[in-house]
């Protein structure tokens, strides 16, 4: 699954680090989750999307889609 | 925000889960408290477990049969202690670390299944070397067994961390 993590957090102004906090998870899988190597859960998924208020469809994209 | 300022934000940071950490603590190196925490009482428990046996053997171990049997409810009791440490910091992990631990524990398990049933199928020929399943006193090696599979396990959470 392809994501707009690493745009949406440069966008934010936020380091990895500063997302981790944020999410309450470490900055490695912050990172995982950016490069495309992890798939966060649901819960997860929905936390990010809150807070960056957008819609998870508009951050997640399935492989396949065509991207936002 | 100017580019280098969001190229710093976006590539700066090192984006493994620590070797060191991994290899030689068999955690990911995320430095919370509750790492720390897991790190330092399981220290502390083995350091006590290394004391009291040095403590055994300088006072003769074997003949004294009260000093053996409390040598060996130390082991299990330390045991358990990290046992349960190491339980209360997998559940304050995050959801990859803690899929990455419960995944090394999986493998490891099938890791030590395998060589268990290798010792099974090779006993009958060890037997007349030494006397193996039969040979009480090797009993007393099975505590070591869990020294034996730590490294198994941080090798396997190593290369699995790797992926990510």
């Amino acid at each position: 699954m392809k994501n707009r993590l690493r745009v949406l957090r440069a966008e934010h102004n936020m380091s990895q680090a500063d997302l981790a906090d944020k999410l309450d998870v470490s900055r490695q899988t912050v990172n995982a989750i950016e490069t495309g190597r992890y798939d966060p859960s649901l819960p997860l998924a929905f936390r990010i999307a809150s807070l960056f208020g957008r819609p998870i469809e508009e951050i997640f994209i399935p492989n396949g889609s065509k991207a936002m | 925000m100017n580019t280098e300022l969001q190229e710093h934000l976006v590539n700066a940071e090192n984006p493994r889960f620590s070797a060191f950490a991994t290899l030689f603590w068999i955690t990911l190196g995320t430095k919370t408290p509750a790492e720390r925490r897991y790190k330092t009482r399981s220290c502390l428990a083995a350091g006590l477990l290394i004391c009291w046996v040095l403590f055994a053997l300088a006072v003769h171990f074997r003949p004294k049969p009260m000093i053996f049997v409390i040598t060996d409810l130390l082991w299990g009791t330390v045991l358990t202690y990290i046992a349960w440490e190491l339980r209360r910091y997998l559940f304050t992990l995050d959801e990859l670390a803690r899929r990455l631990q419960f995944e090394a524990m999986a493998w490891t398990y099938l890791t030590g299944f395998v060589l268990a049933a290798w010792l099974g199928v090779l006993a009958p020929f060890s037997h007349t070397l030494m006397h193996w399943p039969y040979k009480q006193s090797l009993l007393l090696l099975s505590p070591f067994l869990y020294f034996l599979l730590e490294p198994v396990r941080a090798g396997w959470l190593y290369y699995l961390s790797r992926r990510y």
